[in-house]
């Protein structure tokens, strides 16, 4: 199991576009996805959870994977949440 | 038929004439002729498909804000928390309907305990999403879509999924039972430019199909029962306008460039905002910053007052639409004519009279503090401009200023780059002190709809005396007057925020008088800047003496009329 701190970038945070995309993207995986952030945990392939962590710029999330392709799933999704654009 | 008005909130601004045409009077209610045969997971599985193909269809054809809404209401439909809960309470045996209140109850509950105002927004997509679902469940979703165009469409239920496929220059108008100005629906409507009013109520029962209305959303007002010659007569008017397209658009390049007035002397034109989300269109619209932002959306129709960070992310949001353009924040102006739940209100015979604006910050000072740190906090290197609401003396604006310093010192780096701090002048006292009330402030901001009406001892929403209600009012010019004069013998500047500074008719009266800066509904700046164009200050200054000379508003206006410009 990996678990990674990523903070949050973009305009608005995770709001529906970023969401949406780290969510398609999440998808893809076999592994088990999770975000959190403070107390409140959420499936990274929901984009309902992932929205309703209502995560801001600035803010620390943690990544927590767990499965055969848990490596390059972290890979591909930290760059979502930082709101870079995937590589 | 006779004319009868009906009154609601203005949505969207515009203004149209057509005949109606019922979006859902004939639509059943969504708990009735429920799809109960066959298989319950079947049935699910039914309502989701013909959803999506619904959504599918309309983001195919939808554009901007409204495909990218569609687009995630598309992404929600598939999201295993929210499909997969609904077919997990299915196989525990709840029916499908069951199913889906559950589940979107439970997405909504989250949603809705957000603090953050965007996020909290989702919670009516989820909403609309289960009211969806349970239409197709009564197998009502595919109901034939008709041809909207060129009708003004009444709806009970609106739901931002049918609005986001509609186009520009489609509909004419919307009317609407519920709503207000910062539902999705509402900025959808905005950004299509479709004029609306909400919250009609049962009054809105009464339409008749086909009846022949008179729209005029920026009054939140709707004429029903016009004239088959009124309604000839008004959609010649729209042709004629509509001919102005290629003028509209001319007026629209020019109102990019900075407000000059004949002899090129530099005045700002600016919006009048009450929802971050309207920023982007005002900037387009070649708004030079915002003059008045309404801060009551975010302390309205809720339990408890909002906190620090939410205001904080709200506020900033317009700062940085706007940005590098100054934005000024009239503090929260609440009263016993709208209260709020967490503030206690007297009984007032008059609220109009009463309890209200900074009177209210300045004895709810936690609220009041909260709001100026969230203000100065968004402002960190930004122009800021801090303005209260309903000022009669030099002891209040005092009073407001000391809280503004206090926090201030609390505070670090975290503060605007410029901050300026102003009051309304809304009352004939605020104007007769100007000069002295001037020595406490950066600016004054004329609220005319109020000083109209304090100074004219006109209710204008008493129909009974409301055509005395006129901002032409000589005595109200001179207010507005005194007002520009004992502001710039202090070095201070003056705006005006109240709808007569959206009117092309006042450009050059307003102008003469000294006026520094506009401030008016989006809309309005292209050609309010272009009437400003087309005089001197000496031309302007002229007319404007003259004006104040007459005695009745309609001396005044039919002046104005005669030398208008175009």
């Amino acid at each position: 199991m990996i678990r990674e701190e990523v903070r949050v970038g973009g305009p608005h945070g995770l709001h529906a576009r970023p969401a949406a995309q780290l969510v398609q993207e999440a998808a893809r995986f076999e592994s088990r996805l999770r975000l959190y952030r403070g107390e409140r945990g959420a499936d990274a392939k929901s984009i309902l959870e992932v929205m309703s962590l209502a995560a801001r710029p600035g803010e620390t999330v943690i990544l927590e994977a767990e499965g055969p392709d848990e490596k390059e799933a972290v890979a591909r999704l930290k760059p979502l949440i930082k709101g870079e654009a995937p590589s | 038929m006779t004319e009868r008005v009906l009154k609601g909130l203005s949505l969207s601004p515009g203004e149209a004439f057509g005949e109606v045409l019922w979006l859902d009077r004939e639509r059943e209610e969504k708990d009735q002729g429920e799809v109960t045969s066959g298989n319950p997971l079947e049935a699910l599985a039914l309502a989701f498909s013909r959803v999506e193909e619904d959504l599918s269809a309309k983001e195919r054809e939808a554009q901007g804000a409204g495909k990218e809404l569609l687009q995630a209401y598309l992404e929600i439909l598939k999201d295993p928390s929210f499909r997969g809960a609904m077919e997990e309470k299915v196989r525990e045996g709840k029916s499908p309907r069951e199913a889906i209140e559950g589940v979107t109850g439970h997405f909504k509950e989250v949603f809705s305990g957000l603090e953050d105002p965007y996020f909290r927004e989702r919670a009516r997509d989820v909403e609309e999403l289960g009211e969806k679902l349970l239409l197709a469940l009564s197998g009502k979703v595919s109901q034939k879509e008709r041809d909207l165009s060129g009708k003004v469409v009444a709806a009970r239920n609106l739901l931002a999924s049918q609005v986001a496929s509609w186009k520009a220059g489609e509909v004419k108008a919307v009317l609407w039972k519920e709503g207000n100005a910062t539902a999705h629906v509402a900025i959808l409507l905005q950004s299509l430019g479709i004029p609306a009013v909400g919250g009609l109520g049962e009054a809105l029962e009464g339409l008749q199909e086909g009846e022949r209305v008179h729209v005029e959303a920026d009054l939140g007002q709707v004429t029903a029962g016009v004239s088959e010659k009124a309604l000839l007569e008004g959609e010649k008017e729209e042709k004629k306008e509509g001919k102005g397209k290629e003028r509209e658009e001319a007026l629209l390049r020019a109102a990019a460039a900075p407000s000059r007035t004949r002899d090129g002397k530099r005045v700002e034109v600016a919006a009048n905002l009450a929802h971050p989300a309207e920023a982007p269109r005002a900037k387009e619209l070649g708004a030079e910053g915002v003059g008045l932002f309404r801060t009551e959306f975010l302390f309205m129709e809720r339990d408890r007052p909002p906190s620090e960070e939410e205001q904080r992310a709200a506020y900033r949001e317009v700062l940085e639409a706007m940005a590098p353009h100054r934005v000024i924040f009239r503090t929260l102006d609440a009263g016993g004519d709208k209260p709020l739940s967490y503030v206690e209100f007297p009984q007032e015979e008059n609220p109009f009279l009463g309890y209200r604006g900074l009177r209210v910050s300045l004895k709810e000072r936690d609220l009041f503090r909260t709001q100026l740190r969230a203000l100065l906090r968004a402002g960190k290197g930004l122009s800021v401009g801090i303005m209260f609401p309903m000022v009669v003396s030099g002891e209040e604006v005092l009073a407001g200023r000391a809280m503004v310093d206090e926090v201030l010192g609390e505070l670090g780096e975290e503060r605007p780059l410029r901050l300026e701090v102003g009051m309304m002048v809304e009352t004939p006292a605020a104007a007769l002190l100007a000069e002295e009330l001037a020595d406490h402030v950066d600016f004054f901001s004329i609220g005319t709809n109020d000083l109209t009406q304090y100074t004219l001892a006109v209710d204008r929403g008493s129909t009974w005396v409301s055509s005395l209600y006129d901002p032409y009012h000589p005595a109200v010019l001179r207010l507005i007057g005194m007002t520009i004069e004992g502001a710039h013998k202090k070095g201070r500047w003056v705006g005006v925020c109240g709808e007569l500074a959206g009117e092309v008719l006042a450009a050059p009266l307003l102008l003469g008088l000294g006026l520094d800066e506009w401030s008016m509904a989006p809309q309005k700046i292209p050609a309010v800047k272009r009437a400003l164009s087309l005089w001197t200050g000496d031309e302007a200054r002229a007319l404007a003496e003259e004006a104040l000379a007459l005695d009745s508003p309609e001396k005044v206006r039919k002046l104005l009329e005669n030398e208008a410009r175009s």
